[in-house]
């Protein structure tokens, strides 16, 4: 007889941070295949509109700032990534933009084919951004999800730039 | 375009089919279009937020408020009054980019029945229907299975009950004569009843309601014939294994019985020999053989037969046939097709 594997020894891989990145996968292919690519980035955007809003407070509260000058901004879209296994670096930095890039999703290679799980990234940062600086338009040009070796992500802070297909423009929350 | 008009110079929305709100943060209307005049009608009229709409205004404010901060659409839910109530509309909301210097949100409602979600959610019920539908009646007939081989067992019981109690019953019946002739004729009986209540038993234990294991089942009844003729030393087996339908166990049962019991009796010499028993199992070709080493048997004593008459009349019920040879001892051979086969011809 062959020698059988136990259960809690077979060779399978799982793990909390794995299941979680297969949940959001299969959540949202679900929903690109129920609602369309379009409507599921809009779901995917209140969720990531709401998650900004949440880490914006939290950098706000660790810094003890009332709110982040443009600088801060800056380091604190490459920290978040960063604190969660991205790869994110500033490409370029002119007067109304700052070009990032970025060479390992956070989910992996879970993301490959889910476009629609990339309005995370532009929601947090543009929450971030506009919370902070009033505006900003978060223009993705380049993306691992739809098959790019990196993404390139434009931040532009002022309003007067013409807008890109891929563009989404926020704006600071008026109370 | 000033505060508090309701001009449709802004936007141009009067083309599209879903109605459309261009709102203020705290919820008043500054533009519509004509569809949205037709669901709202008078409602729109007041000015005031409370009018039309029928969230909480902490609700719609904190929704519109979230909605305003891009001008890529958002997906929401908001409550409306109309005229019949009420009601929620699915929506696409979205800062407006003409809304300076006081922030405007434009708010298109998703008519339901046309929301894609509505769609998918009534195709999810009717699905969902139909599978437990299905699963519903799969369990009823699991169930009615069930209780109608809990009553075929409850069936098998009884039935080796009943013969334990003519088993007995004969055996009153006998107590008391002690002429040879009663007690063979009650002993062949015992013999015969046993040999039923094995198959009847050998029926009832079973995991399978309907059919038997050949080699163990056999060995059971072998036994029992072998002692109650007294010639357990004598017998000998070797079984193959096969699985019998019910008919063919409770026969082949009696045919054992029979064969075993005419070995002990007319195949010794002095009360000496050797009886083999065996059931072989040839791709559902099966034959049971008992063998002695006795004097043989000639045509005339077959002719005269009541036991091999039984034998015969059982081998007719499973379709196989009986061939005896007596030419040195006595070799007792039946031959029958696994029942399936039958059943498959019918
Ligand atoms: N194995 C055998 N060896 C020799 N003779 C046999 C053998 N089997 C049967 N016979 C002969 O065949 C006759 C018929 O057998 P059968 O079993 O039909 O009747 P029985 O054994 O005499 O009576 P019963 O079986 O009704 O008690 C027997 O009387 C016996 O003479
Ligand atoms: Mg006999």
């Amino acid at each position: 007889m062959k020698d059988s594997v136990r259960v809690q020894d077979a060779p399978v891989e799982l793990e909390r941070d794995l299941f979680l990145r297969v949940l959001l996968r299969e959540l949202s292919g679900t929903l690109e295949d129920v609602v369309g690519l379009a409507e599921a980035s809009g779901y995917i955007s209140v969720v990531g509109g709401a998650m900004g809003e949440r880490f914006n407070a939290e950098y706000r509260r660790a810094l003890s700032v009332d709110i982040l000058t443009r600088d801060q901004v800056r380091d604190v879209l490459v920290d978040l990534k960063r604190r969660i296994q991205g790869d994110f670096y500033v490409m370029e930095e002119h007067e109304d933009r700052v070009v990032l890039g970025n060479r390992a999703c956070p989910f992996g290679k879970l993301v490959e084919g889910r476009p629609s799980l990339c309005m995370m990234t532009s929601n947090v940062f543009g929450s971030i951004a506009a919370q902070n600086l009033g505006y900003a338009r978060v223009d993705i040009q380049e993306s691992i999800a739809s098959g790019h070796a990196g993404c390139r992500i434009v931040v532009n802070l002022t309003p007067n730039a013409g807008t890109g297909p891929n563009a989404r423009e926020y704006f600071r929350i008026e109370e | 375009m000033s505060e508090g008009s309701k001009s449709d110079a802004g936007h141009g929305l009067d083309f599209l089919p879903d109605p459309v709100l261009v709102m203020t943060l705290d919820g008043r209307v500054i533009e519509t279009n004509a569809a949205a005049k037709a669901l709202f009608g008078a409602k729109l009229a007041g000015g005031s937020p409370a009018d039309l709409l029928a969230d909480e205004p902490e609700d719609y404010r904190r929704f519109l408020r979230n909605a305003s901060s891009t001008t890529a659409p958002r997906p929401g839910k908001l409550a409306f009054h109309t005229d019949d109530g009420p009601r929620r509309f699915m929506l696409q909301a979205a800062r407006s980019k003409q809304g300076s210097p006081n922030v405007q949100v434009i708010l298109r409602l998703l008519q339901q029945g046309t929301d894609r979600f509505a769609m998918l959610d009534r195709r999810v019920k009717a699905l969902d229907a139909d599978l437990h539908d299905k699963l519903h009646k799969n369990a009823a007939m699991q169930e009615a299975l069930r209780q109608k081989q809990v009553l075929l067992r409850e069936l098998q019981h009884r039935v080796k009950n009943n013969i334990q109690l003519i088993m007995s019953l004969t055996k009153i019946s006998a107590s008391g004569h002690d002429s040879p002739e009663v007690c063979a004729v009650v002993e062949t009986l015992r013999g015969r009843l046993q040999a039923m209540a094995a198959a009847q038993e050998a029926l009832y234990q079973a995991d399978e309601v309907e059919t038997v294991m050949a080699q163990a089942f056999l060995e059971g009844v072998v036994r029992t014939a072998a002692r109650a003729s007294g010639a357990a030393h004598e017998v000998s087996f070797s079984l193959e294994d096969a699985e019998l339908s019910s008919n063919e166990a409770h026969c082949l049962a009696l045919i054992a019985n029979e064969l075993i019991t005419n070995a002990a009796k007319h195949g010794m010499r002095n009360a000496q020999g050797q009886i083999l028993v065996t059931f072989a199992n040839d791709g559902g070709e099966y034959r049971f053989q008992v063998a002695d080493d006795g004097p043989g048997i000639s045509d005339k004593a077959v002719s005269r037969s009541s036991g091999l008459a039984l034998v015969r009349g059982l081998c007719r019920q499973i379709g196989g046939r009986l061939d005896i040879n007596g030419d040195k001892g006595t070799v007792c051979t039946v031959r029958f097709r696994a029942d399936s086969h039958d059943v498959a011809k019918e």
